[in-house]
């Protein structure tokens, strides 16, 4: 068993085998080799908050059988950047990523922190599938973000984009 | 709580990569300043996009050299580096949509339907691979094509064609992608044929216009260089042919499972060569027929026969008959002809086909030929003659068919059969107008027939007793097609090889051997020529400096002196003849012969006079002036 620490200091227990589809812990306990020392010294995870490491551990459990997607495997349909290029996701993992934006993104900067590459994988497809078919306004409007093109860029931008408005 | 804005660089990347519409990328890409920086400088991003977006060709280095030529092409819009994937992608996705949506933006390619006749081959995995200054080219996958669409450079004064306003037209030429550059840096003829491109809701259209075609009847051009796109079977095929005069509406669209080559005009029709092959045949199995549309009525006419080649085609009288005529060697040979029936207007769409259909029934040593003429849906005109053969035991019979016709009901076949062995050709006349009129006659296998396209008369080179043309006289006889009547004209022995029409007269070039005993023939024809106060003739002395005058200079054979080439040895067994006949009375009214210049002849003729010319050694004008 491996303890993790969460950001506000909340002790999680879990087997090794399901947190070791984190590339980061799965290095620290190589590192630090089978010893007893790892199943009562906690593993401080500052950046990943309770609700957060729970639901990557959720997510570690269920996928526990999985086989690892790590870099290099030449079975991964991978792209360029290391995404898989599949847009399938399946039931568990859609209802598993079925939570509010703000907890989407922190599972987000988990997986990436921790190095679950699938789990990175499931959660940026999410956020592309909540882009797909939306105009850049509703966009921003979906991710509140603020338009701060100069009125010069917008034009260009628009510009540029005009083909895709053309329908 | 955690924001968008938050997700650091390499996650908003990676969110990027998993939008695998490349639309909602350039989307997202255009939300924010951070996102337009960060997404834009990303390159293995827009690689990855464009990759997902686009199948790689077969080629993919030769297609990435391609992509950045044609880009870097367009000095108005170079690629910021050499593998800039975003401006490839965004260029590509723009030219796709416009493709297939029509106008968008600058990328346009329009199509010109205001020319007359258009082919249309319709591409199912058709698209867009590049774009530049120069043209388009566009891919297809299988099988593997690529086509390069090529705006040629027109001239300011180049606007119209024939009073209308000419669209922009490309040209399309099968290349590989190697022949691009090469393509794209030379200048682009503007004829024969202009290709343009449009886009229908379901797949790619590429449409061939044929530019020779007039716009206005009468005013054709040069013939246009055939055509040749071989494709597969697999895909379809669509001939157009669009109405001009009121409101560019197709009238005809035929889909065709097959490849239609060689298109070629003639006046108003269209015609395609067509090969049918059915999928995994081989060659043995390839049917070859052709296809023919009319494209002011939308008139077509399909070959049934499998054909081997189509030698000839002839329309004839365009302003009045407007009648496309093939000739069609199918082991024997067939003839078609295709008329739209102008005269009734009432009726211009209605077709009127007249097929010839001749088999040769070598059993019973008998040529059958029969026509018919169809005015749909009914048969009009039907006759069918025998031609009974001499004896040709070694079946080494030559074959030639001409035609003619002289009138929308009134169609002329002219057969020949001539008999290697014994040099015997036989000349079988049928006419439509009285229903069937059979002419047959034995003439030499050596002369060619006259065919005269007014006064319902031919004219042929008939040998009076049949036997041996060498030793016997020739007549130059007229027969008319109304009622089969024959008038004799001058005698000679020879060939006649030229033909030229001067209104009521003809004009005939025969060579012929000497006839002993006749030296001063000439000299004999002149004053009947003479005789005819219709047509005053010949003056021997030049008249120049008033071309209006009758005058004539030639050089007689007597005084060229130059015995010793071996063209005045041959000139000198044989002599040339130029005759003046009218073709109401039959009568030769003038002759001028020569036996060793006129060596290379050319008539320029109008209703009312006739220059001719000899260019060759000698030099020689002679200039007729009928209209007294």
């Amino acid at each position: 068993m491996v303890k993790l620490t969460s950001s506000e200091g909340t002790e999680f227990d879990v087997e090794r085998s399901v947190i070791e589809r984190s590339l980061l812990i799965k290095n620290l306990l190589d590192d630090v080799g089978e010893s007893d020392t790892c199943a009562y010294t906690p593993i401080p995870l500052p950046n990943v908050s309770g609700p957060i490491l729970a639901k990557v551990i959720e997510y570690c459990e269920h996928h526990r059988n999985d086989p690892v997607v790590g870099h290099g495997d030449a079975d991964a349909e991978l792209d360029a950047s290391g995404a898989r290029v599949s847009d399938e996701i399946d039931e568990w993992d859609m209802e598993f990523c079925k939570v509010d934006q703000g907890t989407l993104f922190e599972m987000i900067l988990a997986a990436n922190y921790l190095d679950i590459r699938s789990m990175l994988d499931l959660t940026c497809k999410t956020v592309a599938n909540m882009i797909k078919n939306k105009t850049p306004e509703e966009i921003r409007k979906t991710f509140n973000i603020t338009n701060d093109f100069s009125p010069e860029e917008e034009e260009q931008v628009q510009r540029e984009n005009a083909w895709c408005e053309d329908r | 709580m955690v924001s968008f804005d938050h997700l650091p660089a390499e996650v908003l990347v990676r969110v990027a990569t998993c939008l695998s519409d490349a639309e909602a990328l350039f989307r997202l890409n255009g939300t924010c300043r951070r996102l337009w920086l960060l997404l834009a400088g990303s390159n293995a991003l827009w690689r990855t996009a464009y990759h997902q977006t686009f199948t790689p060709l077969d080629d993919p280095d030769g297609e990435l050299e391609l992509l950045r030529w044609m880009a870097n092409a367009d000095s108005a819009c170079r690629l910021r580096n050499a593998s800039d994937w975003r401006e490839l992608l965004l260029r590509r996705l723009r030219l796709r949509r416009n493709w297939r949506r029509g106008p968008s933006a600058q990328y346009t390619v329009p199509f010109p339907l205001q020319l007359a006749d258009a082919h249309v081959q319709s591409f199912v995995d058709l698209e867009p691979l590049a774009s530049g200054p120069a043209g388009t080219v566009l891919y297809h996958r299988r099988p593997c094509r690529y086509f390069f669409l090529a705006l040629p450079k027109v001239n300011a004064g180049d606007g119209s064609i024939h009073g209308h306003r000419a669209m922009p037209q490309l040209q399309v030429l099968p290349v590989n992608v190697s022949e691009i550059a090469a393509l794209t840096s030379a200048s682009v003829p503007r004829e024969p044929m202009f290709v343009t491109a449009r886009v229908t809701s379901t797949h790619l259209v590429l449409s061939m216009t044929l530019t020779n075609v007039p716009v206005h009847r009468g005013t054709s051009g040069a013939p246009p260089t055939p055509f040749q796109a071989w494709l597969s079977p697999r895909y379809e095929m669509v001939l157009l042919a669009w109405r001009h005069t009121s409101g560019l509406q197709a009238t005809t669209s035929l889909t065709f499972k097959a490849s239609l080559s060689s298109l070629e005009a003639r006046g108003s029709w269209v015609m395609a060569r067509r090969r049918d092959a059915p999928l995994g045949a081989g060659l043995e199995m390839v049917q070859r027929t052709f296809v023919a549309v009319h494209a002011d009525t939308g008139c077509y006419f399909t070959g049934a026969h499998e054909t081997t080649a189509i030698r000839q085609i002839w329309q004839e009288d365009p302003e009045r008959l407007d009648m496309l005529v093939l000739r069609i060697d199918n082991g024997a040979s067939t003839l078609v002809a295709i008329a739209n029936n102008a005269e009734e207007g009432h009726h211009r769409s209605t077709v009127l086909k007249l097929a010839w259909r001749i088999e040769r029934v070598m059993r019973d040593d008998c040529l059958r030929a029969s026509a018919c003429l169809v005015k749909q849906p009914r048969i009009v005109r039907h006759g069918q003659i025998n031609i009974t053969l001499p004896a040709i035991s070694d079946g080494s019979a030559g074959f030639r068919v001409c035609t003619q016709q002289l009138g929308p009901d009134r169609v002329l076949a002219l057969f020949r059969l001539d008999s290697i062995a014994d040099g015997i050709g036989h000349v079988a006349i049928l006419c439509l107008r009285t229903n069937t009129v059979t002419f047959n006659c034995a003439i030499s296998a050596m002369y060619d027939p006259v065919l005269l396209p007014t006064h319902n008369t031919i004219g042929f080179v008939s040998v009076s007793d049949g036997t041996n043309y060498v030793s016997t006289y020739v007549d130059v006889e007229f027969v008319s097609l109304l009622d089969g009547s024959r008038r004799q004209s001058a005698t000679r022995r020879g060939s006649l090889s030229v033909k030229t029409v001067l209104g009521d007269l003809q004009l005939l070039d025969h060579w012929s051997e000497p006839v002993p005993g006749n030296e001063n023939e000439p000299s004999m024809d002149v004053p009947l020529a003479k005789q005819s106060p219709k047509y005053p003739c010949v003056s021997e002395e030049s008249s120049e400096g008033d071309p209006s005058a009758w005058a004539m200079r030639y050089n007689s054979g007597s005084s060229s002196g130059s015995s010793d080439s071996s063209e005045d040895h041959d000139a000198a067994s044989r002599r040339r003849y130029l005759s003046v006949v009218d073709f109401v009375s039959g009568k030769r009214l003038w002759t001028l012969f020569s036996r060793t210049s006129w060596s290379q002849l050319e008539y320029r003729t109008s209703p009312t006079h006739c220059i001719i010319v000899d260019s060759g050694m000698k030099g020689s004008c002679t200039y007729l002036n009928f209209d007294v």
